[in-house]
C-alpha cells in the first residue's frame, strides 16, 4: 500500500477505512473509505419513506383512476368507494390484528418480515390458525368480488367469499406464496394452471394467505426456493409491496400499474 | 367529438400535447448533431436543467457519500465477479441460454445489428397481426428505435413505464436509465397531462400517476403485443427477468398473447442463485430499495391448461457490436447492469439537466464509454470528453466497472483516430512532451508562459472568436506572471546543492 | 500505517512540486517547503522535475504523456519519500503510471509510486510536532482525484484539526466536482462554470456553529484557481488558500492570518 493512499490504514477510527491493493489496482474508490453508513435516503423510491400521504393518496388514487379511465367495463365501478378499507396501509389502526411480537425463531422471521413489508407500504396480519386466517380475509373482502387461486392453502379461506374468474371483474386477488423472505417482505410466487399470473396482478388490493413456516431470512433464500422447482415454472414473481413509482421528480407514490394494497395474512408460526 | 384515431386509450389526445423539448431531446436521435459543447452550453442555460439538476444532486449527496456500507459493498464484490465470469464465456452462455429458451417453447433471435433486431420485431408483430404494442421500460428497445419502426408499420406503441409515458408524450428520448423523465418537473408532466385529457388536473404526483394509470389500464388488456427489456437473462434456466416497481411488465408479459422480449447479449447470467446477489444490488444501486418491488420471470410462455400469460414468446438478442466489445479491453463495460448510478452521481450529467444534451441513446458516463464503443454516430466518439474526470462514476458502480480509465483510454483512442484536422493537435502535445522532457525546453515554456501573459492582454482573450472566448468570458482569468516565481525564489533561498536531482536532464523515451 | 519500512524516517525527502508550480501558483510548492522545513524534515526540490504528464494523458495524448511519466520517475526515484502538493498529480502518479506504462517502467512506476506521498497525508503521518495557530474559519474541498484515486479523506481534517483556533464548516458537497477537469473547462467552459457555480453556491450556504468560512482550502491549486476565478468574476467574497499556505501562515513566526488568494498568487 502507498503512503499517498494509506487512509484510515493509520486510523482504523477514522472516517475511511483505507484502500486496498496497490498501485495500479483497479476501481478502487469511495467503495474504500465508506466508513459513514447511510442506509435510506429521503424520498420517492425510498422505502424507508412511507408516510400516511402516499398511502391516501394511494386510496384516492384509485377513485380518480376509475373515473379517469376511458371504459373500465366490468371491474370499474365499485372499487373506489368499496375497496377503502382494504386500501388503507400500515399508517391506518388496525383494530383487529395488527402484527405483535411473538418468540421463537419462525416468530422472529415474521417480526421482521412484517416489518420490511410494512417499511414498503404493505400490510402484515397474524393469524393463529386457518380458521382466523379465513376470517381475516373475509373481514377485508366482505361482499365484494374475490378472484382466488386453487391452492390447499387457501382450501378454508374462500368459503363465504364471492368468487369470480376474471381478475380484471375481481376488486381483491388471493394467493398464497412459496416462500416469504423476512429481510425484504418478499413474497415469492410460481404461476402455473391453478395459481394465474392475474391474481396477484390485475385486481387493485392483493392478499397473500402465507403459512409462517414459509418465511425464510433473506431475499436470497426466497430466490433459491423458485430456483429449486421443477420443471421451471413458466411464471415466477417477487413481490414486496404494493406497486409504485418514483418516475415524477423522484417523490414515491405508492399504486401504481400493479396493486395499490398488498395484505399478507401470516398463518401459525 | 370526432372519432380517435389510436388504437391505444392511453394516447388518445397525444396530438394535443405541445412539444417543448429542444430539438436534441427527441424521441428520434438526430442524425445531424450540433457540436457537443454548442449543445452543452444550450443544455446548461435551461432553467429546468438547474431545477432537474438540483433534485439529482440531492439524491446523489443522500446516496453517494460515504461510499459502500456493508453488506452492500461485499453483494458488490460477488456481482463483479459474476458479470465478468459472464463476459469471459459469453457465447457459452448464450449458448445455453438459447437451448433453454427453445427447450420452454419461446422462440430465439440473434440480430447483428439494431436494424436486425428492429426487423425481427416488426416480423413477429406482422405475423401476429399485431395494431397495438404495450411496452414496458426498455433502453435496448431505444437503442434499436422500435416505436419508430413498428409505427412505420402502422402499429401503435404505448410506453407504459410512467416516465417513458411522459417523454412518449412529450416525443423526448428517456433522460436518465431508470428515471427516463428525471428532466422534467411535476408541472411540466402535468402540463402534458392535461393537454391529454383535455381539463384540470390535480398536479401532485400521486394525482398524476394515478391519472396514468387509469389511462394505461385499459391499454394493457387491448393490446396484441407485449415488449419488455430483459434486466437478467438465466442461462441455466432460460428464464427472463425483468425488474420494475411500477408493475408494468407483469402487465406486458401476462395481459397481450404475445410477449417480444429484446435483451443485448451480455445481459446472460449463469444461474438463478446470482438473482440473490445481483437483485438487491440492482435494486440498491439504482435506487436505494432493498429489492424493487417487482421481479418477474418468466421462462418460455404459457403452458398447456395455464389461463393467462402469452401464448408465444419470442426473444430478441443483439449484439450491435458487442461481441466486439466484448473481445477487446473495454469489455468490462458489457458488465454493467443499467442501475443508472453513474448518471446520478456524475456532475456533468446533473448540470446537463440529464442525458438529452449527449445526443446518444445512453447519456452520462456508461453512455460516455458504451456509445463511442457501439458507434452509434460519429460524433459520440467526443462523449469522453464531456467529462471532468472526478471518478464518481467508478465509485458508484456495482459491478466495479473502472468508467474513469475507460473515459482517459478512449481520449486516446480517439486522438490516435483524429481526423487530419486534428493533426496539429498531436504535434503540438509531442512538442510539449519532448520540451518538457528536458530542463531547458521546460524553462523555455514557463519562460513564455510569463511573457505570453504579458503580451496578451486578458481583454483581447477575452474578445477573441471561437472557444477562447467562451472560456474567458465567464471567469477572471488566471494570471501567468507568475510563471517562473517558484524556481527564481528556489535559486534564491539557497546555493545550488549537489543531489540525485542534478542527473542528466535528458531523459529519452 | 502500513507498508514495509515506512516506519523508518525517510533519509531523502523530494519536493514535487507539478508543473502548476512553475507556471501559476508557486505559492503552494515554497509553502509546503516552509512546512516541512518546520517539522525538522530535510526536503529537496529536484531541479530537473517537470511534469508528471497528467494534462496529456486526460487529454487524449497517451504516448507523450508517458514520456514525461518515465521522466519523472527517473527524476525522483533516487529519494526514500516523494512529497506532492497537488493531490491530483500525486493520484497520477499513483494510479495512471503503473496503469499505462509498459515493461520495466511499471515495476519502476510500482515502487516509486510506494514511496510518493500527497502533502497532507505526509504532513499528517510525519510531521506530526507543528506549533500551528490561525483564527479563522474555512471550509474543506475535497478534489477529486485525492478523495477518489488516493482514497485521501481524513487527513485533511487531522491537520485542520490541529491548528487552534481554527473552526472547519464543512460544505455538503464538499464531495462534488468543481468543474475544472484540465481541458474540460477550456472544452465546455459554461459547464464547467456551471459547476463551479454550484459549488460556489455551496460554500456560500455553508456554516459552523454560526460561523462563515473565510476562505475554501484544498490540497489542489488548479481547483482552487478555477473556483477563485469564477467567484471573482461574479464578484463574490470568497477566498480561496492550499493547505499548506494555510500550514504555513499558522506556523510560529509565519503572519498567523490567511494569505492572499490563490488568484493573486500567493504571498510569500
Amino acid at each position: 500500500m502507498s503512503p499517498a493512499g494509506r487512509d484510515g490504514a493509520a486510523e482504523p477510527g477514522g472516517d475511511a477505512p483505507g484502500r486496498p491493493g496497490g498501485v495500479g489496482s483497479g476501481a478502487g474508490g469511495a467503495g474504500d473509505r465508506g466508513g459513514a453508513v447511510r442506509t435510506s435516503g429521503t424520498g420517492a423510491v425510498d422505502p424507508g419513506g412511507a408516510s400516511g400521504r402516499v398511502n391516501a393518496d394511494g386510496a384516492r388514487g384509485l377513485s380518480g383512476d376509475v373515473a379517469a379511465a376511458p371504459v373500465s367495463g366490468d371491474a370499474g365501478g365499485g372499487h373506489g368507494a368499496a375497496a377503502g378499507d382494504a386500501l388503507a396501509g400500515p399508517a391506518a389502526a388496525d383494530p383487529g390484528g395488527a402484527a405483535t411480537a411473538a418468540g421463537g425463531g419462525a416468530g422472529n422471521l415474521a417480526d421482521r418480515f412484517a416489518a420490511a413489508l410494512e417499511a414498503v407500504g404493505g400490510r402484515v396480519h397474524r393469524a393463529a390458525d386457518p380458521a382466523e386466517a379465513a376470517e381475516r380475509v373475509r373481514g377485508l373482502c366482505g361482499e365484494r368480488p374475490v378472484a382466488a387461486d386453487r391452492d390447499e392453502v387457501l382450501a378454508g379461506v374462500v368459503s363465504g367469499l364471492v368468487l369470480v374468474d376474471d381478475p380484471w371483474a375481481a376488486e381483491f386477488g388471493l394467493t398464497t406464496a412459496l416462500a416469504a423472505a423476512a429481510d425484504t417482505g418478499t413474497l415469492a410466487l410460481a404461476y402455473d394452471r391453478d395459481h394465474p399470473r392475474g391474481t396477484s396482478l390485475v385486481p387493485p388490493v392483493h392478499i397473500a394467505v402465507v403459512p409462517a413456516d414459509r418465511l425464510v431470512p433473506g431475499y436470497a433464500d426466497a430466490v433459491a426456493r423458485l430456483a429449486a422447482l421443477r420443471p421451471v415454472p413458466s411464471g415466477m414473481q417477487m413481490i414486496s409491496g404494493p406497486s409504485s413509482s418514483g418516475d415524477i421528480e423522484m417523490e414515491l407514490v405508492r399504486g401504481m400499474h400493479g396493486p395499490l394494497a398488498l395484505h399478507v395474512v401470516l398463518v401459525g408460526g | 367529438m370526432s372519432r380517435a384515431p389510436h388504437e391505444s386509450a392511453a394516447l388518445t389526445g397525444r396530438e394535443r400535447v405541445p412539444l417543448t423539448r429542444p430539438g436534441w431531446a427527441a424521441g428520434e436521435r438526430q442524425e445531424h448533431r450540433r457540436p457537443l459543447p454548442l449543445v452543452a452550453a444550450e443544455a446548461v442555460a435551461r432553467p429546468e436543467a438547474r431545477r432537474s439538476g438540483a433534485r439529482l444532486a440531492d439524491r446523489s449527496r443522500d446516496w453517494h457519500r460515504g461510499g459502500w456500507p456493508e453488506p452492500m459493498a461485499g453483494l458488490r464484490e460477488r456481482a463483479a465477479a459474476i458479470r465478468r465470469e459472464t463476459l469471459a464465456d459469453l457465447e457459452g452462455y448464450l449458448a445455453a441460454l438459447t437451448e433453454r429458451i427453445t427447450e420452454h417453447g419461446g422462440t430465439v433471435h440473434r440480430a447483428a445489428t439494431a436494424a436486425d433486431a428492429a426487423a425481427a420485431v416488426r416480423r413477429i408483430a406482422a405475423g401476429a397481426g399485431a395494431r397495438l404494442v404495450v411496452k414496458s421500460k426498455s433502453m435496448v428497445t431505444e437503442e434499436i428505435e422500435l416505436n419508430r419502426a413498428l409505427e412505420a408499420d402502422g402499429v401503435e406503441v404505448v410506453e407504459t413505464d410512467l416516465g417513458e409515458y411522459i417523454v412518449q408524450l412529450g416525443d423526448e428520448r428517456p433522460s436518465h436509465i431508470i428515471a427516463p423523465a428525471v428532466h422534467l418537473g411535476r408541472e411540466d408532466v402535468a402540463d402534458r397531462f392535461e393537454a391529454l385529457a383535455g381539463r384540470r388536473l390535480d398536479r401532485d404526483a400521486a394525482a398524476l400517476a394515478s391519472f396514468a394509470r387509469g389511462r394505461l389500464r385499459e391499454d394493457f388488456r387491448r393490446a396484441d403485443m407485449g415488449v419488455t427489456g430483459v434486466n437478467f437473462a438465466v442461462a441455466e434456466t432460460g428464464t427472463l427477468v425483468t425488474v420494475t416497481n411500477e408493475g408494468n411488465a407483469r402487465m406486458v408479459t401476462s395481459q397481450p398473447r404475445v410477449h417480444v422480449a429484446v435483451m443485448t447479449l451480455e445481459k446472460v447470467i449463469p444461474r438463478m442463485a446470482d438473482l440473490g446477489t445481483l437483485i438487491p444490488l440492482l435494486s440498491y444501486a439504482g435506487t436505494r430499495q432493498p429489492v424493487t418491488v417487482y421481479q418477474s420471470m418468466v421462462t418460455g410462455p404459457r403452458r398447456e391448461g395455464e389461463t393467462d400469460g402469452p401464448e408465444e414468446l419470442h426473444v430478441v438478442i443483439l449484439d450491435n457490436g458487442r461481441s466486439r466489445i466484448a473481445r477487446g479491453k473495454y469489455a468490462e463495460v458489457l458488465a454493467c447492469i443499467r442501475c443508472g448510478a453513474c448518471q446520478t452521481a456524475c456532475p456533468v450529467f446533473r448540470t446537463l439537466g440529464g442525458g438529452h444534451a449527449y445526443g446518444a441513446t445512453y447519456g452520462g458516463p456508461i453512455g460516455a464509454v458504451l456509445s463511442p464503443l457501439l458507434g452509434e454516430h460519429p460524433a459520440d466518439a467526443g462523449l469522453p470528453f464531456l467529462s471532468s474526470l472526478c471518478g464518481a462514476c467508478g465509485d458508484v458502480c456495482p459491478v466495479k466497472i473502472p468508467l474513469p480509465d475507460m473515459l482517459v483510454d478512449l481520449r486516446a483512442d480517439h486522438a490516435e483516430r483524429a481526423a487530419p484536422a486534428a493533426l496539429a493537435a498531436r504535434a503540438g502535445w509531442r512538442a510539449w512532451a519532448a520540451a518538457w522532457s528536458s530542463g531547458r525546453g521546460y524553462a523555455l515554456s514557463v519562460a513564455a508562459a510569463r511573457l505570453g501573459s504579458r503580451l496578451l492582454p486578458r481583454r483581447l482573450l477575452a474578445a477573441l472568436p471561437g472557444p477562447q472566448r467562451r472560456w474567458a468570458r465567464g471567469r477572471t482569468l488566471p494570471d501567468l506572471r507568475e510563471a517562473g516565481r517558484f524556481r527564481r525564489t528556489l535559486r534564491a533561498l539557497r546555493p545550488r546543492r549537489e543531489g540525485p536531482a542534478d542527473r542528466p536532464e535528458e531523459v529519452g523515451p | 500505517m502500513s507498508g514495509a519500512g515506512e516506519d523508518a524516517a525517510p533519509r531523502t525527502v523530494a519536493l514535487f512540486a507539478s508543473c502548476a508550480a512553475d507556471l501559476a501558483a508557486p505559492g503552494p510548492a515554497l509553502a509546503a517547503l516552509r512546512v516541512l522545513a518546520a517539522a525538522g524534515l530535510r526536503v529537496e526540490v529536484p531541479e530537473a522535475q517537470t511534469c508528471c504528464g497528467q494534462v496529456g494523458l486526460n487529454s487524449g495524448h497517451r504516448e507523450p504523456a508517458k514520456r514525461l511519466m518515465r521522466r519523472w520517475i527517473e527524476v525522483f526515484e533516487p529519494y526514500d519519500a516523494v512529497v506532492g502538493v497537488s493531490g491530483s498529480c500525486v493520484a497520477t502518479v499513483f494510479h495512471q503510471f503503473a496503469r499505462v506504462l509498459d515493461g520495466e517502467w511499471r515495476g519502476r512506476a510500482e515502487r516509486v509510486a510506494a514511496r510518493t506521498w500527497e502533502f497532507t497525508r505526509f504532513v499528517h503521518d510525519r510531521a506530526d510536532g507543528l506549533d500551528l495557530e490561525l483564527d479563522t474559519c474555512v471550509t474543506w474541498h475535497d478534489s477529486c482525484h485525492m478523495l477518489r484515486s488516493l482514497g485521501e479523506k481524513s487527513a485533511p481534517r487531522q491537520v485542520l484539526g490541529r491548528v487552534r483556533g481554527l473552526t472547519l464548516a464543512e460544505a455538503a458537497d464538499n464531495e462534488v466536482c468543481c468543474g475544472f477537469g484540465g481541458t474540460f473547462a477550456l472544452k465546455y467552459p459554461e459547464l464547467s462554470c456551471a459547476m463551479a457555480d454550484g459549488k460556489l453556491d455551496d460554500f456560500a450556504a455553508t456554516r459552523s456553529g454560526g460561523r462563515t468560512p473565510e476562505q475554501v482550502v484544498s490540497a489542489d491549486a488548479t481547483c482552487l484557481l478555477h473556483l477563485s476565478l469564477r467567484a471573482q468574476a461574479r464578484g463574490l467574497p470568497l477566498r480561496t488558500v492550499h493547505i499548506a499556505e494555510l500550514l504555513a501562515a499558522a506556523l510560529p513566526g509565519g503572519p498567523r492570518s490567511l494569505p492572499a488568494d490563490a488568484r493573486d498568487g500567493a504571498a510569500t
